[in-house]
């Protein structure tokens, strides 16, 4: 559903992702993770469009996305890591806004009840955003993402900000959300929680993606029973990322 | 330490935080110069004009005087209020709050920086210092005391908004808004402008006499103080030295009691105004009405089918694909974890439909249909601007301004119309860029919004071309209206000028609208720092609004010159069938208007694309 194929970035001299290759089937919850400054977020922008690669491919279902815009955007959401919403609108008209950007028919936006119910967000969703706290705004970004019925959904961050609650209600709906069909890739630097929900992981480093794969299978090709964390933690530091050493 | 240098240390570190974030290129400093000088010739022409049109007459040039007196202070009050609003409560100041260092000291650095614009704007003022002396032919010795006396009303005017604003924030028991400030402040900058005219208003039928200024009461206003000044100085009367004391006096005065109220309180306002966002942020949300999740979610549904209903209207679909969709509807009230499947359903059913709509008239229909991103483009935009008081009553100066002029004495008419009008192109330039050349800035970083939604570069232009121009449109039309209602001008003149504005403000808007995009400052939101929209490019849209204004004007006036009340010839402009120049006036305005709009349109997509090369290249939104 999600093709990256050698994805390359450059600003100036710094190489912020180099030869990032990965494929996400439909359905699939992949989870991407990575130290601060690994090139996540630059990747994922790559991936949504926000960013022109400076070589490489990245297909969204059948659309090129360099070559059909239009048509690969239609398909995709994105939820960054800052919550883009505006601030002089209420929860509702900002739901609204969005299904107009994506020239949904009128009433569309109706299936965003349900989620403004789930994320306790009722209450608030006839108040300006301006007085949300970070949390809701997030909350409310990620609604008016999912207005339009993406068929594959990059979230960066999304839990940073979320009350427990919230976090907790958000992991539900992306796990049923890939339930039914929905693609997602999500970049966190919660281990326990890409463990439990994510189908598959990507782990990144200088720019690099040096692994992916389901845990069991990093498992296997690095030989070893170390769970995530540790996983990451070897395979991000200086110099060891080489399976090699670890036997 | 003394909190003087305490605060000297402050300014000097956040000027050099200052110069680091607002790096310009050598290009840049010199368009910004020649920009500079654009704009100091065009208020010269605006100020001088009606000094030359009324050379003749001691009486004229001094109610002239007077009348920018009263407007210029009260115009640098309104705007050294949101500065100083700006320096003192939007700039952050945690970091300061943090230190040992007390509220004057804050203080004083905050304000050092509002007082040094305060020269700025007095040089604005200095062409009609000289314009006035060379009228009134005076002696040399005039024009440096002259400037000097215009530095110091400045300053007080300066001092004066400063204790305006720090008694705002003791005596109002809540956060102080921008937008509420702008409004305080414009409503009585408002007052200060007109209450003198209003006061005398059974004068207003009469002519000019340079005797109406000179009542008692407007001895005490220390707006009109620069004008009496400037008149008793070019008689070389020593009454400006009273003045200038008293101008001092006013200034002391005014920094006195800002700093005394600083120092008590605004080291303990600032604190409690960020707790009160925290505490209004919750009353908001439980004032918010409650909604049952059952009655939101029918209400939903009950929408939902609506616009399914809507959409099979017009298409008349197959009776097959209107099964799929009353069945996906139906499992849509299936509970809980379907709900995300079905509607999916229907949608993709209702999207299986859009082949459907077939027929030429609904081709045609849907061809000629406004796309709902434009309409919800400039809906939201709209709605952020009614919201947004603060940006809204940046009408109401050039409103007054123009009423001003416009409702004078019919005597006054005729040749000092005509050399106003460069003062009536520059307020019309001005008002006419104030909201399309903020209308991409504003956006921030949820640009990125658009660049990540399925929304082409037409649609985004074309929904900031409706934001842009609705609001002058309205604008506009209520001037025309207001100058009908007040008896200022002719019917049939009213309405060539409401014709006129259905074409000139749209593609004035659109003129702007290139400069509006290359000068948009797509910067992050930060809560406590004032937000920066345009960056100094955009200004330069003056260099082509002014010149295209210029023009549509000389159309309309073969136009309306069969309406206004003068004895000018100008050969077949004056003489001849007026019903002929009328359709000749507002044909070639018409044509002027929709070439105007082809150029700004297409440069704006052209500057837009340059924008997202960058933006996409970059990333960066700083």
């Amino acid at each position: 559903m999600l093709r990256a194929e050698h994805l390359h970035k450059e600003f100036g001299s710094n190489v912020a992702v180099d030869d990032v290759t990965l494929s996400l089937r439909e359905g699939e919850l992949f989870g991407f993770l990575g130290p601060n400054g690994a090139g996540k977020t630059t990747t994922i922008r790559l991936m949504t469009g926000l960013l022109t690669p400076s070589s490489g491919r990245v297909w969204v279902g059948d659309a090129d996305l360099q070559r059909e815009p239009i048509a690969a955007k239609r398909l995709l959401g994105y939820v960054p890591d800052r919550p883009l919403v505006y601030e002089k609108l209420t929860g509702r008209e900002f739901v609204r806004f969005m299904a107009a950007l994506y020239e949904l028919p009128k009433g569309a936006e109706a299936i965003a009840e349900k989620w403004f119910a789930d994320f306790d967000l009722l209450d608030a969703a006839d108040s300006l955003i301006a007085t949300y706290s970070h949390g809701m705004k997030q909350k409310i970004s990620l609604i008016g993402q999912l207005v339009h019925r993406p068929k594959v959904l990059l979230l960066d961050e999304p839990t940073v900000g979320l009350d427990p609650k919230g976090a907790r209600t958000l992991r539900n709906a992306l796990r049923q959300f890939c339930d039914e069909g929905l693609t997602i890739l999500i970049s966190t630097h919660l281990l326990p929680v890409a463990e439990m929900m994510c189908d598959r992981v990507g782990i990144m480093d200088k720019g690099r993606l040096i692994a992916q794969g389901t845990i069991p299978e990093l498992q296997k090709v690095y030989q070893t029973d170390a769970g995530l964390e540790d996983l990451f933690l070897r395979l991000t530091d200086d110099g060891k990322g080489d399976a090699s050493d670890w036997t | 330490m003394s909190d003087v240098r305490r605060a000297g240390r402050i300014v000097r570190w956040e000027r050099i935080v200052a110069k680091r974030t607002f790096t310009t290129g050598s290009v840049r400093r010199v368009l910004g110069f020649v920009f500079i000088a654009i704009f100091f010739v065009s208020m010269a022409l605006a100020t001088v004009a009606p000094f030359f049109a009324g050379r003749e007459s001691e009486g004229a040039r001094n109610d002239f005087l007077f009348m920018l007196s009263l407007f210029g202070g009260a115009f640098l009050l309104y705007m050294q209020m949101l500065l100083m609003y700006n320096r003192i409560v939007i700039a952050s100041s945690e970091l300061l709050l943090t230190a040992p260092i007390n509220g004057r000291t804050v203080l004083m650095a905050r304000v050092a920086g509002g007082f040094r614009l305060s020269l700025l704007y007095a040089a604005a003022g200095l062409p009609l210092v000289i314009a006035y002396g060379m009228a009134s032919h005076v002696l040399a010795v005039y024009y440096p005391l002259a400037v000097l006396f215009l530095v110091l009303e400045s300053v007080m005017i300066t001092a004066l908004s400063l204790v305006i604003v720090m008694l705002l924030m003791v005596v109002l028991r809540r956060k102080i808004s921008r937008d509420f400030l702008a409004v305080v402040s414009s409503v009585l900058a408002a007052a200060i402008f007109i209450a003198p005219r209003l006061f005398a208003f059974g004068r207003m039928g009469a002519a000019m006499s340079g005797q109406f200024w000179q009542g008692a009461a407007f001895y005490v206003l220390p707006f009109m103080w620069f004008a009496r000044g400037l008149i008793a100085l070019s008689g070389g009367a020593a009454v400006t030295v009273l003045y200038a004391v008293l101008s001092l006096l006013v200034t002391g005065a005014s920094l006195a009691l800002s700093l005394w109220i600083g120092q008590r309180s605004l080291h303990e306002r600032l604190t409690r105004m960020t707790d009160e966002k925290d505490v209004q942020r919750r009353r908001k949300r439980r004032a918010a009405p409650a909604r049952s999740p059952a009655g939101a979610t029918l209400a939903a549904m009950d929408q939902t089918h609506a616009a399914v209903d809507r959409m099979q209207a017009p298409a008349s679909p197959t009776r097959a694909t209107m099964n799929e969709i009353q069945t996906a509807m139906d499992q849509t009230h299936a509970p809980g974890g379907q709900a995300w499947t079905t509607v999916k359903e229907t949608q993709d059913a209702e999207n299986s439909m859009q082949p459907l709509v077939s027929s030429a008239r609904d081709r045609a229909r849907t061809r000629w249909r406004i796309p709902a991103a434009v309409l919800a483009i400039g809906k939201k935009d709209l709605l952020r601007l009614k919201r947004t008081p603060g940006d809204l009553v940046s009408y109401l100066f050039p409103t007054i301004y123009l009423l001003y002029f416009l409702l004078q004495p019919s005597s006054s008419a005729g040749q000092s119309i005509i050399a106003l009008v460069p003062l009536f192109l520059l307020v019309l330039t001005s008002t006419m860029g104030r909201i399309p050349i903020a209308s991409f800035g504003i956006e921030g970083e949820q640009i990125w919004i658009y660049m990540q939604s399925p929304v082409t570069v037409n649609r985004l232009i074309g929904g900031k071309w409706l934001y842009s121009s609705i609001p002058t449109f309205l604008w506009w039309e209520l001037l025309a209206i207001l100058l009908g209602v007040l008896r200022a001008a002719s019917h049939p003149l009213i309405g060539v000028l409401m014709v006129t504005g259905l074409w000139l403000v749209p593609s004035a808007t659109a003129l702007t609208l290139p400069f509006a995009v290359h000068g948009a400052a797509f910067k992050a939101r930060r809560v406590g720092q004032r937000n920066v929209y345009v960056t100094r490019a955009s200004g330069f849209y003056l260099l082509v609004l002014l010149p295209y204004l210029l023009v549509q004007s000389a159309a309309a006036a073969v136009a309306s010159l069969p309406f206004l009340p003068l004895s000018l010839s100008l050969g077949w402009l004056t003489s001849g069938d007026p019903v002929w120049r009328v359709a000749i006036g507002l044909g070639v305005s018409l044509l002027l208007a929709v070439a105007a709009s082809f150029v700004g349109w297409s440069m704006s997509t052209e500057a837009w694309r340059s924008k997202i090369v960058l933006l996409l290249q970059a990333g960066s939104l700083d």
